[in-house]
């Protein structure tokens, strides 16, 4: 198996399993999982639009997030479709759906404010190198690595898979914690699931 | 037994052999993405703005613990020799 596909796969198993234990520890962190789901196309405005999410929890509760969020598409075709016409809620989300569909990478600037305070250099190094366009030095050993027309050593996935498994990962997410949400809300106000 | 702080190091090491691997930027956003993710709760947890169960953090942390001993076990795979080395 080439090394990407590889990296991507055995690496995705490990961060799904690490996001379902995430979602369990607190409706914020909830809120992180969501956009979790999302970076992998979707950097800039996820960090936007998590703030945004976190202050609504932070000074209206669960249940606003929950009410805002349900004004929301829940399907991301559908999410996508419509932020492309800026019919979402918020500029934050609008300016989501369109990144996603152009597979951009934003800034991390916000998130990157609250890591532990002199550690995580290189991470942060590399969040910058991104925003900025990418490695350029590494095109070269890339475009050398896949210059093999064999199947095995095709080290680009197409960005149209990346576009369908992020696509994915996020329905499924989103689901799983709007579903979270819902049995959590019926439970607070003593209905049965 | 994992602790925040090695992870941390750990976490720091592994985004240091993703930033020089041969791969295409759209791989390096994805594991720096979910890095970032891991960085992220790693600081909730070492400034306690989040106190997991012990047992669920527990499994948190061996969880990142697996994520870095994986990429670093696929990257310290020569990609070049597992390419042209038949």
């Amino acid at each position: 198996m080439e090394i990407e596909q590889k990296l991507i796969d055995a690496t995705s198993k490990t961060f799904a399993a690490f996001s379902r234990q995430l979602a369990k520890v607190d409706p914020v962190a909830a809120l992180l999982v969501t956009g979790a789901a999302i970076t992998p196309v979707m950097i800039g405005a996820f960090s936007v639009e998590l703030l945004h999410q976190q202050e609504l929890y932070r000074t209206a509760g669960m249940d606003a997030v929950t009410a805002y969020q349900a004004l929301s598409p829940k399907e991301p075709i559908a999410f996508l479709a419509t932020g492309i016409t800026n019919g979402l809620p918020t500029t934050a989300q609008n300016v989501l759906a369109k990144s996603m569909a152009a597979l951009a990478t934003l800034p991390l600037t916000a998130c990157i404010a609250t890591l532990v305070a002199g550690k995580f250099e290189n991470l942060k190094k590399e969040i910058a190198t991104l925003q900025q366009g990418g490695r350029e030095v590494n095109s070269d050993q890339v475009q050398r690595v896949s210059y093999p027309t064999r199947e095995t050593c095709a080290t680009r996935t197409p960005e149209s898979e990346f576009f369908g498994r992020s696509l994915e990962a996020m329905s499924r997410k989103i689901e799983e914690i709007q579903s979270k949400e819902e049995v959590k809300a019926r439970s607070s106000s003593g209905l049965q699931p | 037994m994992n602790d925040t702080s090695t992870l941390i190091d750990q976490l720091e090491a592994c985004i240091e052999l993703v930033k020089s691997a041969s791969i295409s930027d759209e791989t390096r956003s994805a594991i720096i993405a979910q890095g970032a993710t891991f960085a992220l709760f790693l600081s909730d947890v070492e400034m306690q703005r989040i106190t997991p169960e012990s047992s669920l953090k527990e499994s948190m942390l061996e969880l990142i613990g697996f994520y870095c001993e994986q990429v670093r076990e696929i990257l310290t795979t020569d990609p070049v020799e597992a390419c042209h080395g038949n």
